[in-house]
This record gives structure tokens, C-alpha cells and sequence, in this order.
């Protein structure tokens, strides 16, 4: 069977079916979604919609309990390490005695054999990475004195030097300061550029989502997905957040 | 007058003269050997916020080597085992009720602690063994099967932790990220758990399970305050190992103090030195030293540097 999309060879990411439940809670519902190359999705609802569980169920992070996650037709738990995934700051120890060079070296580790020595072309690349999120001057600092945007900065650079055609973001807009928020926007910019697809998890319903093609409106299921202008509309944002939000 | 040569010849008199005893080189040797090891080892512990760990794995090897003891089996074996048997424990606890990490980790500890004493306590009834041995350890008393076991084992974690070394300093930073990007984090995991329990057998003759914690992390915590880099801080805490396991024997020999307490009480001063002249340290026109050890930021309301550089950027 040959469907539209899928032969093109333009499908990056597809969602089937996918539920996952803790217990008798259901934290995700029957999701099903395709997501095609060079777009920039962003995934809204309120607390508790279980954005931040849609990417870690897609990574297998958190158990499914039923339905399929496929990366280029093929599923994607055996190719992982084709997708990028930056989790939310608060989940490591900034304490770590790390440089940020040191941390963005680390987007590599999945790339490299055991007993292969960094060498300058694996510098290079951190550098570059660096510099598209403007943190190269930082690049011997510790991480421990890096601000709340800094720091997503550096975890943005780890995943560039992963070299991936599907980014996949937890929250990478929250609490940080202009600077980073206009590099982060660019970077969605290029990588769609690039052909890529990102996936990005967002908390809140201002400007930033102008930037997204697509908007994927969770509420445990999937309230609604398409193009911005007609998916982020008040009916729909109603019914994601029942009617606990107004369009300004 | 002053005679150099005379102070030279005392000194060297001073350091040699341990040495004419051959069971003091043995302990030498194990000296270097435990220091070096639990240093690397303990650093992982650290980071990982697991510090505890190190004391549940040893306390938990004593049961181990007591089986191994009365089926006429490896002790080191035994040891080893019965220290990944706990770590285990300690996995299904968490994982299977609603016990959190530090209770599990003081139910696993006392539970096989307890057996341990218990199966020591029967053999002493038929043979004559030390439990004291067992518990602070006999550095002037390793044989050299003892030692050479000892050497191979710390060989063994070592080259473990080198060839690991990328993916185990990964899976301790970010481990959600290690399994995301289809690393074995669980397996990375037990592999550390192992390499504690490698360590703790390697180290229970000449420290005894309840030191073995020590040399595991005051030489790692000591240099987490002054270094900024995960890699440096291995080095500096294996130096600060091997120093403190030396001059402690040093120490031990002319005082007749027991040894294992003695190498613990010099890695504390060591701590204690950082803690209070790392700030005036910071001082010296070293610049060079300074930007590869950290910069001996070690009380916590002081200003860290580079704050300026950072704030410069944000106003951009």
C-alpha cells in the first residue's frame, strides 16, 4: 500500500494510535498524527494535557500501552539515536562539574566508538554548534554559573551536534530571557531551512506561537492538529483548555 | 652551623626506614592500590548524589565473604557478589513499593549487616577469625595473595571505568538523555554498582568495609570543590588518594596508631586544608594552575567569578 505522503519520501514523523496509561490513569489517549519534513510543530495545552509525555512516550521513555511511533516509515525506538531530544532543564544537576564545552561534547557520545579518541573535527563541531546559539565565548565556563537561558542554550547545542533530522523539545522557552528566546526561534528557522522537523512542547499561548507551522492541541487526546490559522482559533483553544482561556 | 646535608640524610632516613620491613611495602603497595581505586570510583558516587551507596555496598559485602568463608570459597568472590546483591535489593525496593531511595538504603544496609555479624559471629564459634579485621580493615597484615588479588581487581575496575568512561560520565549527568538517545542507561547503572562493589572487595582488607566509604569520597568530594571538569576532577581526586593513603601510613607507623583510621584522618585534613586555604589560594598569581583547577570556590556565599561576563551577555 502506497499512501501519498509516505511514498514521497517527505514523512518524517507518525504517530499511531499511541496511549499510554499509569495505572488506571490515562495520561495520553489514542494519538495519531503525521508530521511531514520541514515543519516546526509546536504542542499546546494546559497542565496536565500530557505534552511533555507525548515525546517521552515517542522516545520510550515512559511505557506505551498501545499504538506506534515510526520515524521514516520505520519504528522509532531501533534509531533513536536519529532523533534529538532536549528535556527540560530542570531535570539535571547543574552542579555537574562540566564545562559547556564539555556538555555539548556529550551530543556525541552516541556517535563514537568506545575506544575512539575526540579528535579536532569533533571540536569543530561543538564550536560551530556553540556559535549558532551564540554561547562560543562561554565555551570553558561551568555550567554551574550559566543563566536559566544560558543553560538552555547549551542543551540546544548538544542536540545540533547530534546531527538529526527530527528535534524533539521539552519546554525550551520557559523562564528564559529575550536573548534566548530570539535564538531558539532562529534556530527553528534554519532547521526547517535545513529540511528538518521540530516537535516543540509549549507552555504558553503569546507571540512565540506565530512562529510554529503547526499546532498540535493536546488534552490527554488530541483536540486538534493542522496548520496554525486553522487549528489556533478560540473554539479549539476552548475545548483544549475548557474554556479556561480567552484569545486576546 | 646548619648542615643541609645532615637534615637531607634524616629525612631520607625518616622515609626509608618503613621500607626495611617487607610487610610495610606490601602495604604500601595496597596503599596506592585502594587509594587510586576508590578515588575514581568514588567520584562517580558524588555526582551522582549517591555518596550513601558506597556505605550500603560495603557494609553489605561482610555477609558475602562470611558464605564464601564457610564453603571454603573466594571471600573476594563471595564479597563481590553479595555487594551487587544489595544494589539489587535496592533497585526492586524502589521500583516495587512506594520506599524511597535513603530508607531503602538504610533497610538494605542494616539487613545485610546484620546477617553479616550474625554468619561471623557463628564461624568464630568453630575458627578463629577477627571480626574487628573485617570492619577497619589490616593494612600491615596483607599477604601478598592478598595484595596481587587486590591489584587485579582494581586493574579490572580501572580499565572498566576507561573504556566506559564517556558513556558512564553521560549516563551520571543526564540519564533520561542517555536512554533517549538509545544508550543502555540501565545498564550503565549496574556496571557502576558493580564497579563500587569491585571496589569495596578490593579495599575491605587494608580499610575495612566501614572505612572503605571514606577513601571514596573525601578525596572525590575534596576535589569536586576545586575543579570545574568531571575528567580533572578523577585526576585530582586519585592524587589526593594516594597522598593521603601514604602519609597516613607514614603516620600510622611512627605513631602506632592503626592504619586505616590514620589514611582517613589525613584525607579530612586535606578536605579541611582546601575548604579553608582554597580562598587565598585564589590569590596567588597563578593563572595558568587556575584556569585547569577550578577556582577554589569552596565557601559557598563567596562570588563566584566570571559573573560579569555572564550578565554582559543576558544585557545583549
Amino acid at each position: 500500500m502506497c499512501v501519498d505522503l509516505l511514498c514521497s519520501g517527505v514523512v518524517m514523523l507518525q504517530v499511531e494510535h499511541l496511549s499510554v496509561r499509569y495505572g488506571e490513569n490515562i495520561a495520553l489517549d489514542d494519538i495519531s498524527f503525521t508530521i511531514p519534513r520541514q515543519r516546526v510543530v509546536g504542542i499546546i495545552g494546559p497542565n496536565g494535557a500530557g505534552k511533555s509525555t507525548l515525546i517521552k512516550a515517542m522516545l520510550g521513555l515512559v511505557p506505551l500501552s498501545g499504538g506506534q511511533v515510526l520515524l521514516k516509515g520505520k519504528p522509532l525506538l531501533p534509531q533513536r539515536q536519529r532523533v534529538a531530544y532536549i528535556p527540560q532543564r530542570a531535570s539535571i544537576d547543574w552542579d555537574f562539574p562540566a564545562t559547556v564545552q564539555d556538555v555539548v561534547l556529550m551530543g556525541l557520545t552516541p556517535y563514537l566508538k568506545l575506544s575512539e579518541n575526540l579528535q579536532e573535527k569533533h571540536y569543530t563541531l561543538v564550536n560551530e554548534a556553540l556559535n549558532r546559539v551564540r554561547m562560543a565565548e562561554f565555551s570553558q565556563g561551568r555550567i554551574g554559573e550559566l543563566s536559566g537561558g544560558q543553560q538552555q542554550r547549551v542543551f540546544l547545542a548538544r542536540s545540533l551536534v547530534q546531527a538529526v533530522d527530527l528535534y524533539l523539545l521539552d519546554e525550551p522557552l520557559v523562564g528564559v530571557d529575550q536573548t534566548t528566546e530570539q535564538v531558539i526561534l532562529n534556530i527553528f528557522d534554519e532547521l526547517r531551512a535545513e529540511g528538518k522537523s521540530v516537535l516543540v512542547v509549549n507552555h504558553d499561548l503569546g507571540q512565540v506561537v506565530k512562529r510554529y507551522d503547526d499546532i498540535l492541541l493536546l488534552r490527554k487526546n488530541l483536540v486538534a492538529f493542522g496548520e496554525r490559522d486553522q487549528v489556533f482559533n478560540s473554539e479549539n483553544l476552548n475545548r483544549a483548555y475548557a474554556g479556561q482561556v480567552a484569545l486576546v | 652551623m646548619f648542615d643541609l646535608w645532615q637534615v637531607v640524610l634524616k629525612a631520607w632516613n625518616f622515609l626509608a626506614e618503613p621500607f626495611s620491613f617487607e610487610f610495610i611495602l606490601r602495604a604500601f603497595a595496597s596503599a596506592l592500590i585502594v587509594g587510586t581505586l576508590c578515588a575514581v570510583t568514588g567520584s562517580f558516587l558524588i555526582v551522582r548524589r549517591l555518596s550513601l551507596l558506597g556505605l550500603v555496598v560495603s557494609n553489605s559485602v561482610i555477609p558475602g565473604v562470611a558464605i564464601a568463608f564457610l564453603l571454603s570459597l573466594n571471600i573476594f568472590v563471595g564479597g563481590f557478589l553479595s555487594g551487587v546483591l544489595a544494589t539489587l535489593a535496592l533497585s526492586w525496593l524502589q521500583l516495587k513499593t512506594r520506599i524511597k531511595e535513603d530508607a531503602a538504603m538504610g533497610i538494605v544496609m542494616a539487613v545485610f549487616f546484620s546477617l553479616g555479624i550474625i554468619l561471623i559471629t557463628e564461624i568464630q564459634k568453630t575458627k578463629k577469625v577477627d571480626l574487628n579485621e573485617f570492619l577497619y580493615g589490616n593494612i600491615l597484615g596483607i599477604t601478598y595473595p592478598d595484595l596481587f588479588t587486590s591489584l587485579g581487581i582494581g586493574v579490572v575496575a580501572l580499565v572498566i571505568v576507561y573504556v566506559l568512561f564517556r558513556q558512564l560520565v553521560l549516563r551520571s549527568f543526564d540519564p533520561l538523555w542517555t536512554e533517549a538517545v538509545g544508550l543502555p542507561a540501565n545498564r550503565l547503572h549496574y556496571t557502576l554498582m558493580a564497579l563500587i562493589s569491585l571496589t569495596v572487595v578490593a579495599s575491605m582488607q587494608a580499610v575495612g568495609v566501614v572505612l572503605t566509604i571514606a577513601l571514596m569520597i573525601i578525596p572525590g568530594a575534596t576535589a569536586y570543590l576545586i575543579t570545574k571538569r568531571f575528567a580533572t576532577m578523577i585526576k585530582v581526586a586519585m592524587g589526593l588518594g594516594v597522598v593521603s593513603s601514604i602519609v597516613g601510613l607514614y603516620i600510622s607507623f611512627y605513631l602506632d596508631i592503626p592504619s586505616g583510621p590514620s589514611i582517613v584522618m589525613v584525607s579530612a585534613v586535606l578536605l579541611l586544608a582546601t575548604i579553608f586555604l582554597g580562598p587565598l589560594v585564589r590569590r596567588l598569581p597563578w593563572q595558568a594552575l587556575y584556569d585547569r583547577i577550578y577556582g577554589v570556590v569552596v565557601l559557598k556565599d563567596e562570588t563566584v567569578p566570571n559573573t560579569a561576563a555572564l550578565e554582559r551577555a543576558d544585557k545583549e
